[in-house]
């Protein structure tokens, strides 16, 4: 017996931390059916029976005017789950407590989660549990996801819940509104929760009319009136979340002052913008000093072990230079990228993030985005495919293309390697302002994009910007390392095949036909014959040649190179150079991968090739400029 | 008055909802008719804004908050450029330890009675000054008449 539980909540509410108490690491990432809004789900074991969680994504009403309220509108509706479990905020419980009363009205079985209540204890809030239940009439639980707190409970609570079966209804929205609510429950078939469906038709719910029965007319029940009634249905349910709270919970006044001293600071209108930027040359230098001593050891490893194998023959060569000093030099990198993501996920887990879409919206509102857009290009710092993908989750078709073709341009994890190699190279007592700068320029380069693309491409309006603000809240270590590892793992697997095997390209290309001398390998007659193109930005063979090979993903330059020069500490490249190189690499061409996430999202082969002749075009310009700068000055 | 159009520290109530596409996400959200909000402060160049919703921060772009009429409520204190010349107790003053240094130097602090004589100049205890609009902005009052019936009522 396998039962099954839906965890429904408002954004910000703790819920994905309470799902990593309640499975552990038994959990997997996938997409709801035809959406890329992510779907995570885990199972467990108590008491021999196995629970399987499924979080929702984070929605305020089970109207669906986007595309996560869909999301969960249809699952709640289309495969009800054994039970459903509504977690409520205990610092902020009236809009939780509107949707639970929206969800009560699906008639599942329900369990109310007041989260949060370590933090509520500690700010004098007083929450009658037994009173909560009388008045919502469901099962109630207090949890903390931070301390435990009430976790074996919700386990009991949710064995005892789901064996139940019929619930009256709740909430009497008054004669009126009854009336015509039995009135349009005849409209509806009998598969249908029809009393769900007739509320949600009032309340001017596009898919409620698109259910109705056949030949049935509706605007003679609804005639002029339902926009007052929708109000009406939304005040009844706050005034009676209210009434609830009233004699359930004691509040203190005055609470949180210190936090609000510190968004002052963080959301203040001149110094906020620089403080985001200080934070985040902050999070790159830790990204160094954290990282170095093991980067260090772990290429003097790879290093003593090609050594040890040698390159004498065939297949010791292939073993030592394209196996192992190939997909060494870019693992060697793998510690910078997983202490990066662990100062990224602080600034995330403590609430920050949000705050820097509101400080941004209107830089992003100039560019034709909004702060969702933004939230979905943070994305793409890990991954410009997974960016591409979550632009799905834009319902402005306009905005949700140049989404799409400026991701190439934020600087994804896999070009972190390249930018390493390069800055350990030609600026060794820089390092970390280098990083800064190569960012800093990614996020000029994408808002450029943007603006040129919404001139060039397409035109149209903005679309709204409702979000919340979190409290703060000071970051558990195992969440951080549950979000370092989703988005580093990626690398990892990464390494293992396709690098593997553009590794093993390349060596062949730079072993044959002239194992004793690379200048005369067929990597160096094709870098050779391309090197003209790449005359003004002063490129070797060596690196038109990895440029080449790196399209397929950026990691390979770094194999490539380590490749050509026999190890990464043989490499040469001059102050100027390297700056034109890092700039030609930051945007020139999306790596297969994405260029396929482009075609697939956009259902056209146009995107793709627009992406591609446009980041050629950008990047060689921009390089082009460095170039003929850096020599002026240097 | 719009609430976009609500000054920062102000508490409004809202009168009514123009229908738009997000209205059933604002009234999930418990942004309806009757409710009172916070307008907390503004984002660089004055857009978005973020309000307080029973406990909860929300952002809006101003494009959204123009759909929301609002009422500013009959007991919340408002910024001294939004009052007529008059004597007025401070209630709270907005922003950060600066701007109550430099208004405390003046003899603006929390719980003063001043008088507000136009063209922005304050009498306080500690004399007559001309104050910017900027400053005069975070400092917000209570009219002494409200204050005084309240007493009575009690």
């Amino acid at each position: 017996m396998v039962i099954t539980v839906g965890l429904v909540g408002n954004p910000n509410v703790g819920k994905t931390s309470l799902f990593n108490r309640l499975v552990g690491a038994r959990q997997y990432v996938a997409n709801w059916p035809g959406v890329t809004v992510t779907r995570i789900e885990g199972a467990t074991t108590y008491k021999d029976q196995t629970l399987h969680f499924i979080d929702l994504p984070g929605i305020y009403t089970l109207s669906t005017t986007s595309i996560d309220e869909k999301v969960a509108r249809d699952f709640l509706l289309y495969t009800p789950p054994n039970v459903t479990v509504v977690i409520i905020d205990s610092l902020s419980p009236e809009q939780g407590i509107y949707l639970l009363l929206e969800t009560l009205e699906l008639n599942l079985n329900v369990i109310a989660v007041f989260n949060v209540i370590d933090e509520a204890k500690k700010n004098g809030i007083k929450i009658d549990k037994s009173s909560l239940e009388t008045h919502l009439r469901v099962p109630v639980v207090l949890t903390s996801a931070h301390t435990g707190e009430g976790i074996e409970q919700l386990f009991e609570t949710i064995l005892a819940t789901f064996k139940k079966t019929n619930r009256a209804k709740l909430l009497d929205y008054g004669p009126e509104i009854e009336s015509k609510v039995s009135e349009l429950e005849n409209c509806f078939d009998d598969i249908y929760n029809k009393r769900f469906l007739a509320l949600k038709l009032i309340e001017g719910d596009k898919f409620a009319r698109e259910l109705l029965k056949k030949d049935v007319d509706v605007s003679s029940i609804l005639d002029g009136s339902a926009s007052n009634l929708a109000v009406k249905i939304a005040k009844t349910r706050y005034d009676y979340a209210l009434n609830v709270l009233n004699s359930a919970m004691r509040k203190n006044e005055n609470v949180l002052t210190s936090m609000e001293a510190i968004d002052h600071v963080f959301t203040h209108k001149y110094i906020g913008i620089p403080i985001f930027f200080a934070l985040m040359y902050l999070a790159f230098n830790f990204t160094f000093k954290a990282s170095e001593p093991l980067v260090g050891l772990i290429e003097a490893g790879f290093q003593k072990l090609t050594d040890v194998i040698g390159s004498s023959t065939m297949l010791t060569s292939l073993i030592s230079q394209g196996i192992i000093n190939g997909v060494g030099s870019v693992i060697s990198f793998i510690p910078s990228i997983f202490a990066l993501f662990f100062a990224l996920g602080i600034m995330e887990e403590s609430g920050y993030l949000p705050r820097i879409a509101f400080l941004m919206d209107k830089a992003m509102c100039s560019l034709k985005l909004t702060g969702r857009s933004f939230m979905t290009l943070l994305l793409g710092f890990g991954c410009n495919v997974s960016s591409v993908m979550a632009a799905r989750g834009l319902s402005d078709e306009r905005e949700r293309v140049t989404t799409i073709l400026v991701s190439p341009f934020v600087s994804c994890s896999a070009r972190i390697p390249v930018y390493l190699m390069i800055i350990g190279i030609a600026f060794p007592n820089h390092k970390a302002e280098a990083f800064f700068v190569m960012y800093l320029l990614s996020i000029a380069l994408t808002a450029l994009s943007a603006r040129i693309i919404n001139k060039v491409v397409m035109k149209g309006e903005s679309i709204p910007l409702v979000m919340e603000l979190p409290r703060y809240r000071f970051p558990s270590l195992s969440n951080v390392a549950t979000y370092m590892w989703n988005r580093g793992k990626h690398f990892l697997q990464k390494a293992g095949t396709i690098i593997l095997v553009a590794s093993i390209i390349v060596w062949g290309l730079s072993y044959f036909p002239d194992p004793t001398n690379i200048e005369n390998s067929f990597a160096a007659m094709i870098g050779k014959g391309l090197q003209f193109i790449f005359a003004p930005l002063g490129f070797q063979w060596q690196t038109v040649s990895a440029l080449l090979f790196g399209g397929a993903a950026k990691e390979i330059i770094v194999s490539s190179f380590a490749q050509f020069y026999g190890g990464i500490e043989n490499i040469v490249i001059d102050p100027v150079i390297a700056a034109t190189l890092m700039v030609f690499i930051l945007g020139y061409i999306p790596c297969f991968a994405t260029l396929a996430a482009i075609k697939s999202e956009t259902n056209s082969l146009k995107y793709p090739i627009i992406s591609v002749v446009y980041s050629l075009f950008i990047s060689y310009v921009l390089a082009l400029c460095v170039a003929v700068v850096g020599r002026m000055i240097l | 008055m719009k609430l976009s159009e609500a000054p920062t520290g102000v508490q409004v109530e809202v009168l009514h909802i123009e229908e738009s596409d997000i209205t059933p996400r604002l009234r999930g959200i418990g942004i309806l008719p009757g409710i009172k909000i916070e307008v907390l402060k503004n984002a660089p160049m004055g857009d978005p804004r973020m309000y307080r919703v029973f406990s909860k921060v929300i952002t809006l772009r101003n494009s959204e908050a123009n759909l929301i009429e609002v009422q500013v409520s009959e007991d919340s204190p408002l910024p001294l450029t939004f009052v007529r010349p008059g004597d007025y107790k401070v209630e709270y003053i907005e922003g950060g330890k600066i701007a109550r240094m430099n208004l405390a130097s003046i003899g603006i602090v929390e719980g003063a009675v001043i008088r507000l004589l136009g063209d922005r100049r304050v009498q306080t205890d500690k004399g007559i000054y001309d104050v910017g609009f900027g400053k005069l902005s975070k400092v917000h009052v209570l009219p002494m008449k409200a204050l005084f019936k309240a007493d009575n009522a009690k």
